[in-house]
């Protein structure tokens, strides 16, 4: 039952969810012929949010009415937004992530900082991908989440270790990138949390 | 057998409050809730289906509590509410997907030679149909696994008089299994005269009567006259009047109403509107 309510909610973000990332790197990729990478990039993230956030709104309204009459138990329904959205929360969250890694080692070059940000770039594409298969239900998910909040924590720690180094820096990148680094790592620690309490439950109440 | 039972159901909404609601639907009949618009008869459906959550009082199923065995009941509950609740960017296709991996008794086959029947195009967005469309849709979506009891809230207001009489077609059909059962909310009264078994008048959330429609055509009466006449008729048989072309209209209870008034077999929607504007 889940897994048909995860496809449902998919099929009908579905389009929503791979057009705004494209829309934000079309954006990011004029923007940085204006050197305004930055800029861009807190714009990007902050539209793709609230546009995300909208449609989840107005879908979850529409499946209200639909599914409130079926015979599916309540806390299926609650449990299926809960994952739907920590699913979504963490493909955004190492997207964004990703994107301004990419940012930050195109303007350090080949230095160590660099070499981190593409090891970075490899952990949160990785986190990426299968963040998608977990969405489109191509892993099991009780074993695809254990993996993934193990890829999270690292993701996470690597995020905090990350924000002394930008925030040693100078000018507006300095701003941005603090504020980015402590914006992705939240999202991180929040789908992290979130698993966690969505196991916790299917695990206490044997709600699988 | 009852299939559904309300006893002395309460619930405040905001000023509004259902008091006391207690009915019995049983199997095999059609009951019409009927009522003005906001007389609460929404609201008791909601509250049968557990969407709205009870004061107090008790309502069963199938002999079972509606909440208790909320998921095991709405297997055999067909549902349709006046407005559509199906996203509307799906296709009668990709309602069939989802219908048939939540409800175990679905019939796909059933589903589409409908659809068929009824003219409903599989392929096409729930968004760019007529709203007659939309709701035939709805009708065939509850039927389509193959429930034991109908809930419709308002099912056919602002259809045409063709839709409407289409549907009631559906419904006909579905009633001529004797273990199959209506609960049909709906200010149009027309519609329960052609199907309803019992009707169950609600108004300002209280239930004011229950009755077989047979017997609640028989035991009100319409007299028309003059004013000086109807001074004639006892006033605890009235139960409603009205200025007509003639003088007056009266709803009167022909058990109190001397042979000697000439009266007429009221309507449903009389006996409602005298009801509701009483004396």
């Amino acid at each position: 039952m889940r897994n048909m309510l995860l496809q449902y909610y998919f099929r009908n973000m579905g389009p929503l969810l791979f057009l705004i990332p494209v829309a934000v790197f079309f954006y990011i990729g004029i923007s940085l012929l204006f050197e305004q990478s930055s800029v861009a990039f807190s714009s990007g993230l902050i539209a793709s949010v609230i546009m995300i956030t909208l449609k989840f709104l107005q879908l979850s309204k529409d499946n209200e009415k639909m599914f409130s009459v079926m015979p599916i138990p309540k806390h299926e329904l609650v449990q299926t937004k809960f994952i739907f959205l920590a699913r979504v929360t963490a493909i955004y969250g190492t997207l964004f992530f990703t994107l301004y890694l990419f940012m930050s080692r195109i303007e350090e070059g080949w230095t160590w900082k660099g070499w981190m940000s593409a090891a970075g770039i490899a952990l949160f594409l990785s986190l990426l991908i299968i963040n998608l298969l977990l969405l489109i239900d191509h892993l099991p998910n009780q074993k695809a989440a254990s993996g993934l909040m193990l890829l999270l924590l690292f993701a996470l720690i690597y995020a905090l270790w990350m924000l002394p180094l930008y925030t040693s820096r100078a000018g507006d990148i300095v701003l941005n990138g603090s504020i980015l680094a402590i914006a992705s790592g939240t999202i991180c620690l929040i789908t992290w949390l979130n698993y966690r309490v969505v196991i916790y439950f299917v695990t206490k109440f044997d709600m699988s | 057998m009852n299939v559904l039972e309300v006893k002395n159901l309460s619930k405040k909404i905001g000023k509004f409050e259902l008091q006391n609601i207690s009915f019995e639907l049983q199997q095999g009949t059609v009951m019409g809730l009927i009522g003005q618009n906001g007389a609460g008869k929404s609201s008791i459906i909601r509250c049968i289906l557990n969407l709205l959550k009870k004061t107090s009082g008790e309502i069963t199923i199938f002999s079972k509590d509606h909440v208790q065995f909320e998921t095991e009941i709405r297997e055999d509950l067909g549902i349709v509410f006046d407005e559509l609740h199906i996203p509307e960017q799906l296709t009668a296709i990709d309602l069939d997907g989802i219908y048939k991996r939540v409800y175990g008794r679905w019939d796909s086959e059933f589903f589409f030679s409908q659809l068929e029947r009824f003219d409903v195009p599989k392929y096409d967005k729930v968004k760019t149909m007529s709203r007659g469309m939309k709701m035939k849709l709805a009708i065939l979506l509850a039927l389509s696994h193959h429930p034991k009891l109908l809930l419709l809230d308002e099912p056919t207001s602002g259809l045409d008089p063709v839709v409407r009489d289409e549907m009631l077609d559906v419904l006909l059909h579905f009633m001529e299994d004797e273990t199959h059962s209506i609960l049909f909310s709906s200010h149009i009264t027309n519609d329960l005269e052609k199907i309803a078994d019992t009707i169950t008048f609600i108004h300002k959330g209280e239930v004011l009567f229950t009755e077989t429609k047979d017997s609640l055509l028989y035991d009100y009466g319409l007299w028309k006259g003059s004013n000086e006449q109807a001074t004639e008729i006892p006033t605890h048989a009235i139960v409603g009047k009205r200025p007509s072309a003639f003088g007056t209209e009266l709803l009167v209870k022909r058990e109190y109403v001397s042979p000697a008034f000439s009266l007429e077999k009221p309507t449903i929607e009389e006996i409602m509107v005298f009801h509701v504007k009483g004396g």
